[in-house]
């Protein structure tokens, strides 16, 4: 179980903020939502907090797929080779003088190494890292490691399960147990949905991995995707050399056909007996085919299991996009009117 | 620097190259460069991993040696005519120390695919680097053989004469088990695979002999000087034997040696039959046996760190390698998740992991050695690093690497590459968006090692990301399944189970 989910300081901030509203609202005899004790400060408070949750929380999804399309801002830091190896040169002069006793003190090192990234214009791109040879040891190694100047996507990742949960509880508080609205009702039930898939999604990914590595004790789903992509090549092109009419008996073989062993027991015995004299070919093909089928078979299993705990986002993200748009205009038309 | 290919007409004239034939005067003229280096530049660094020969045409280079305590002496100095780098060249070893520019210095470069061939096919050529060899470094080399490690300099100095020089093609026995043992046998490149037959007459692999180690060093006992274990070449092979005979006979008047020399050699016969594991330091555990065989059937490394992912985190989302097509204008991929497992209780992380398909900086680079335009490099942390200017995207490397980590990217396409993307045909916004900005041609870097350009029909592996700050993979992945990691941490404690099984109590 990836017990990493849970551990961050963000939700240590998350909790603080529910239960600093959940405490005003006690202390002040406030209801939630509309009703007979709503406070309209109480409520611009939660809704207000509501929404830079919900703001925190999207900006992992930019983050993340900005990232992944290759728009990161952070490309534009981008530092050419030849800077590098002047640093890499300077560092390896540095090192040398480390081990000559002349720079004895970690502090010492780190700042030398920094001015040499300053000098060489990368520092923006590289830190320093100065650490023992040896645990313990007073020998001393310098180099260089990428600054991440956002923060790995993991770590937003945090943000995302915290404020996440929490926007929930700020939800419940800001739109009470019965909204008063249809539009009320609409927003609600889709950040209830958000919100529950969101923790149905943190469980299955907290545990998920751990059933797909158990289910992949033969062959990995990488690996029987790869396997399975090369069998079908190669199945294509032995059956290429037969003809059209052969090529369609055998192309009924496969995997996705959905024919059964007796089936397909009676099509090989049927090309077999129109083609007599290619009986070793066709049988080769036959195995090659059995055994696309049931790498095919495998490849399902494990995407299946892999499915288990990734499907809930197909209710997540269009949920969490309609929630996005539906709070936005829930949030102008406050603003407005 | 500056990198040309422009010969100076004196290289031929020089008496190492005076009796080559015209097809490797050709050679030499077409592919032998011409580097200039400003006085004060540290050309080579200590520990980095190099191939190349140097000839100094004009100036003065000085080799430095850092020693561990941190001393720095001076090792050699190079004049006008004067070349170095052959140990590397024969070897693909670490440099011994750092050559740096005294004075302004013209250098012609062979790279060591050129000099592989020069030295293998020119016989002239060859005797003047053994030659060479012998006087300058054979003595601080035969100092690898644990047998010789004690012997001072004086001392291994007298047994440069009788060493021998041998090349062997890949498959080829150098010793086979049972017959006589006549020679101390040095890896100077190249590796060996150590089997022998079992009481059944089955042959078990043993281990794997990697340049810069030898065997054979139980010949010297009386009684027992039979070959114990079969010795075949994995690939082209340089080994340097000393014959036991000339041992004994360079030391006749000096028993106390002898003694001495056999003491060490009984220890290490006992430890072949992995009764004692304490006469090797750190640095030569590196090419233990049980390191090998990890390495090898683990697809551990030495050089970097492996990049590993947690299964128990994992969710197979492909954030890292889509990131990593993300950040490469090629859009290829550096990594595949198709990796060698590690069970749990396989490692000393005790998680299930895999060993994803990315480079590993392996101990013996398959692509390296399988390159022959010597695009292929190391740096001084074992990093294996390309030389785009010399790729010529013939694919030899991506054969000769086992764990299928280099790609092949399209070669350039001129009607793609005068198309301009429709991001940044967006009025206002469309250069800042578009994400092949930044992709234009950059100079070249000082020693030209990471010429910045876009890589087309050329090999490419993972260059963790070099130049932005942050590599893609790691980065990207939102649940922090991958990360960077020493293959020491992943197995130090398997090896130590291996070890401890591996050593039985003497008789």
């Amino acid at each position: 179980m990836n017990t990493t989910l849970f551990r961050s300081r963000h939700s240590l901030l998350a909790s603080i903020i529910v239960v600093g509203l959940f405490v005003i609202a006690q202390m002040g005899g406030i209801s939630f939502g509309r009703g007979p004790n709503s406070d309209r400060t109480f409520i611009l408070l939660s809704g207000w907090t509501a929404l830079v949750m919900l703001l925190v929380v999207a900006a992992y999804v930019l983050r993340k797929y900005a990232h992944r399309g290759g728009y990161s801002p952070e490309k534009a830091l981008k530092v050419d080779h030849a800077s590098l190896e002047v640093a890499e040169n300077a560092l390896h002069r540095l090192q040398q003088r480390i081990n000559s006793g002349a720079l004895k003190t970690p502090a010492l090192i780190g700042s030398e190494a920094r001015k040499i990234l300053k000098n060489a214009g990368i520092q923006r791109v590289n830190r320093v890292l100065v650490e023992p040879v040896l645990a313990g040891d007073d020998a001393w190694t310098v180099r260089m490691v990428p600054t991440e100047p956002l923060g790995r996507v993991a770590r937003w990742m945090h943000v995302h399960v915290f404020y996440g949960t929490a926007f929930g509880a700020v939800l419940l508080m800001h739109s009470g147990f019965i909204p008063g609205s249809a539009f009320g009702w609409t927003l609600a039930g889709l950040g209830y949905i958000v919100f529950f898939t969101g923790l149905i999604g943190i469980f299955l990914w907290a545990r998920g991995p751990r059933w797909l590595t158990v289910r992949e004790h033969d062959l990995s789903i990488e690996e029987a995707s790869a396997l399975y992509a090369s069998l079908g090549r190669k199945r294509a092109e032995a059956i290429s050399v037969f003809s059209p009419e052969v090529a369609a008996r055998f192309n009924q073989l496969g995997g996705g056909s959905g024919a059964s062993a007796g089936q397909q027991q009676v099509i090989l015995d049927d090309i077999l007996h129109q083609l007599p004299d290619r009986r070793v070919e066709i049988q080769d093909l036959g195995a090659l085919i059995i055994q696309e089928m049931l790498v095919r078979q495998e490849l399902r299993a494990l995407q299946r299991v892999r499915a288990s705990f990734m499907a809930w986002r197909i209710v997540h993200i269009p949920a969490a996009l309609l929630l996005t748009g539906a709070v936005a205009v829930h949030v102008v038309s406050i603003w407005k009117f | 620097m500056d990198s040309s290919e422009a010969q100076t007409p004196s290289l031929l004239e020089l008496p190492l190259f005076s009796k080559l034939t015209k097809r490797h005067q050709t050679s030499l003229v077409k592919f032998a460069q011409q580097r200039v280096f400003p006085a004060g530049t540290d050309f080579i660094r200590q520990g980095e991993y190099t191939s190349d020969f140097f000839i100094v045409l004009s100036g003065i280079v000085t080799a430095y040696r850092t020693e561990k305590g941190g001393k720095t002496e001076i090792l050699d100095q190079f004049s006008e005519n004067e070349w170095f780098g052959e140990l590397s060249a024969l070897s693909n070893q670490p440099a011994m120390a750092r050559y740096k520019a005294d004075l302004p210095c013209v250098l012609a470069v062979l790279d060591g695919a050129l000099f592989q061939e020069l030295y293998s096919f020119a016989p002239d050529f060859k005797k003047q680097v053994d030659q060479i060899y012998r006087e300058r470094s054979l003595a601080q080399h035969l100092r690898v053989v644990p047998l010789l490690k004690g012997l001072d300099k004086g001392l291994l100095s007298t047994l440069r004469e009788a060493a021998r020089f041998e090349s062997h093609p890949k498959d080829s026995v150098i010793a086979a088990q049972g017959e006589r043992a006549s020679e101390i046998v040095l890896v100077r490149s190249g590796g060996l695979s150590k089997t022998r037959k079992s009481v059944q007459g089955v042959e078990e692999l043993a281990g794997y002999l990697m340049a810069n180690s030898s065997f054979g060093e139980w010949a010297l006992l009386d009684g027992e000087g039979d070959w114990k274990s079969t010795y075949k070449t994995l690939m082209p092979t340089e080994i340097l034997a000393l014959p036991v005979a000339a041992i004994r006979e360079i030391f006749s008047g000096q028993p106390e040696i002898i003694d001495r020399l056999r003491k060490t050699a009984r220890l290490i016969a006992a430890e072949d039959q992995g009764i004692d594991t304490s006469l090797y330091d750190v640095e030569d555990t590196q090419s233990t046996d049980e390191q090998l065989e990890i390495m090898v059937h683990s697809e551990s490394i030495k050089g970097g760190e492996a990049l590993v992912i947690d299964l128990e985190k994992c969710v197979r989302c492909n954030a890292c390698v889509e990131s990593c097509v993300a950040v490469h204008e090629d859009g290829v991929p550096r990594l595949s998740k198709k990796g060698k497992r590690v069970s749990a209780e396989g490692n000393a992380l005790g998680k299930e992991l895999s060993l994803t398909t990315s480079c590993y900086s392996c101990e013996t680079p398959g692509c390296m050695m399988s390159c022959t335009y010597g695009a292929i490099r190391r740096d001084s942390h074992g990093l294996i690093r390309f030389v785009w200017d010399n790729c010529v995207g013939c694919a030899e490397c991506v054969k000769g690497c086992p764990y299928d980590v280099i790609r092949l990217t399209a070669p350039p396409d001129p009607e793609a590459a005068a198309a301009t993307s429709w991001v940044s045909s967006l009025p206002l916004i469309g250069k800042f968006l578009d994400p092949l900005q930044g992709s234009a041609p950059i100079p070249q870097a000082d020693r030209g090692y990471h010429r910045e350009q876009v890589v087309q029909g050329k090999a490419v592996k993972c260059d963790r990301c070099e130049g932005l700050p942050f590599e893609a993979c790691v980065y990207n992945c939102p649940c922090g399944a991958i990360e960077r990691m020493s293959p020491a941490l992943i197995f130090d404690q398997s090896l130590l189970e291996m070890a401890t099984n591996k050593i039985e109590e003497p008789q």
